[in-house]
């Protein structure tokens, strides 16, 4: 059954959901890196992507994503609050990860195929929903130049991103996202990855889909983000939740989030 | 139906739109639209920023390119924008605003003379028929030569006709998706339909005219900072399943614009 009603919320069975970092990576002030491989909870996940032919839908089984409670739970489950703070000035931006493909050399070219769908974690189906993100794995040498063919909202084929020189070299764990194609509203899946200009560096791409985000003003002072703030963005049993730390400085700091999920079972 | 309560906005259907944007050329105090241009994003920019008709205007819709769709609500359903959340990651205090952009006139010329007719309604975007949310701009298509000074007529948020902004220097040249806001006749709030055009002083430059609905505004005071807005905070403006909803910034510069917003219907 869906949460309806403010007496659903509160009689609704909520869960708990942690991120709680260790360990900090260096960052570019002001632009997005992964807290994926970092120590804490839940554990470090391995960075580099298993699959750069295929991709592959990541889970809440996956190593470095929150197990998401109930096991098998095929009721709606939204996220209701977020309590935060972190131990830099920063955003935290928390994803569910729908497809991950990777690593990739600085000069790859590769067509994918058979990738499986991640339809199933889009609300409605709804492809403009589907962020495509670029993530450093190793720091480059040499401007990324990164440029994707995807096939778009509509079922198109043959769609690509647009900006490929970022005009830089990314750190290790450094994210950027990716423009569509003029007149373009969303990715149903990638279907080619090609990089140039750098001479060293590997990286992932990924899809993913924005959950909630949240500001840190002041170091180490608790944040709350109500159900009203955080639009009851709609979870799923399997999404693999991730944080992205945009911080004001160069390091990402040690965020915490606590999260509650309410589903009414 | 109207969303009256916690419990209807709790159940109400949910959509939500993760707008990026980046490249894109801004300066000042003006608003600039982000819906094309140079600049890149999610969703895709549009090729197409003039306008379709100069004789009569359209009513732009979310199909066009530039702009989120937006799924049809529910039979009966309204919808409200619900949630806004506001970042610019590199760049302090640029403004933002969430406009939906109701009816678009041009492209015209710098000295453009033209009487409209047959203007399609915008009605059906007008929440309970109060014209009085509108504003009138001039969209710049191409960069101008001089200061553009405008006249438009109109018929006013009541429906009275022969009204007119007289002859306003805009005080600045027509830039590519260059917002400059047009004050209306004194005494009037808002309009119902665009009923003639004049461009005058310029020596070159084209541009758009503009009737928009604003549906939010905010500012990123430091770079990385942001502002994030819930239903109660916003106020529950009405959007419709037809909605043209663009981003206009206005700043020293662009940075990275990141603008996610939620609309509820119900």
């Amino acid at each position: 059954m869906t949460i309806a009603t403010l007496r659903d919320l509160r009689r609704a069975r909520s869960f708990l959901y942690e991120f709680q970092k260790m360990a900090s990576r260096t960052s570019v002030a002001t632009f997005a890196s992964t807290t994926f491989d970092q120590s804490g909870y839940p554990t470090a996940g391995t960075l580099a992507g298993s699959s750069t032919t295929a991709g592959v839908v990541p889970t809440d089984a996956t190593t470095g994503t929150p197990s998401i409670y109930p096991e098998g739970n095929a009721d709606p489950m939204y996220l209701t609050d977020v309590r935060y703070t972190s131990t830099v000035i920063s955003r935290v931006i928390l994803f569910d990860m729908l497809w991950k493909a990777g690593a990739y050399a600085f000069n790859a070219n590769t067509a994918l195929s058979a990738q499986p769908s991640y339809s199933g974690r889009l609300p409605n189906t709804d492809y403009a929903l589907a962020e495509m993100w670029f993530e450093a794995v190793t720091a480059f040498t040499g401007n990324a130049n990164v440029l994707l063919t995807y096939t778009n909202e509509g079922g198109t084929t043959g769609r690509n991103t647009t900006s490929g020189n970022v005009g830089y070299a990314p750190i290790a764990g450094r994210m950027y996202r990716f423009a569509l194609q003029v007149g373009d509203k969303g990715v149903q899946k990638i279907d080619n990855v090609s990089s140039s200009i750098a001479t060293a560096g590997t990286f992932n791409v990924l899809v993913m889909r924005r959950i909630w985000q949240g500001r840190v003003p002041v170091v180490n002072l608790p944040y709350l983000a109500d159900f009203y703030r955080t639009g009851q963005e709609r979870i799923f049993g399997d999404s693999a939740l991730i944080a992205v730390v945009s911080a004001d400085s160069t390091a990402t700091g040690l965020p915490q989030l606590n999260m509650r999920g309410a589903t009414d079972v | 139906m109207t969303i009256r309560s916690v419990d209807e906005f709790i159940a109400a259907v949910r959509q939500s739109f993760p707008f990026y944007r980046f490249g894109q050329t801004i300066s000042g105090v003006n608003l600039y639209n982000t819906r094309g241009g140079q600049g890149s994003g999610h969703p895709g920019s549009s090729s197409t920023i003039a306008g379709g008709s100069t004789a009569n205007g359209e009513v732009p819709t979310d199909t066009e390119a530039g702009v989120f769709g937006i799924t049809a609500f529910q039979s009966g359903a309204r919808g409200y924008l619900a949630n806004v959340s506001y970042t610019n990651s590199s760049v302090a205090n640029v403004r933002a605003c969430l406009y939906d952009v109701l009816f678009r006139a041009g492209s015209y010329n710098f000295n453009a003379n033209q009487t409209l007719t047959s203007q399609p309604s915008f009605s059906s975007r007008i929440p309970d028929g109060d014209y009085s949310c509108t504003e009138l701009f001039v969209e710049g298509l191409s960069t101008g030569t001089g200061n553009l000074s405008v006249a438009i007529g109109y018929t006013d948020q009541d429906g009275n006709t022969g009204a007119t902004t007289g002859t306003y220097a805009t005080g600045g040249v027509t830039q590519a998706l260059r917002w400059m806001p047009i004050p209306l006749a004194a005494g009037d709030s808002g309009l119902r339909k665009v009923e003639s055009v004049v461009g005058s002083v310029a020596t070159g430059g084209t541009f758009n005219v503009i009737v928009a609905r604003r549906l939010w505004s905010g500012t990123v005071a430091i770079a990385n900072g942001g502002q994030y807005d819930d239903a109660f905070a916003l106020g529950f403006p009405e959007v419709f399943e037809d909605s043209h909803i663009v981003i206009a910034a206005s700043g020293s510069s662009e940075g990275i614009i990141e603008c996610s917003y939620r609309i509820v219907n119900g």
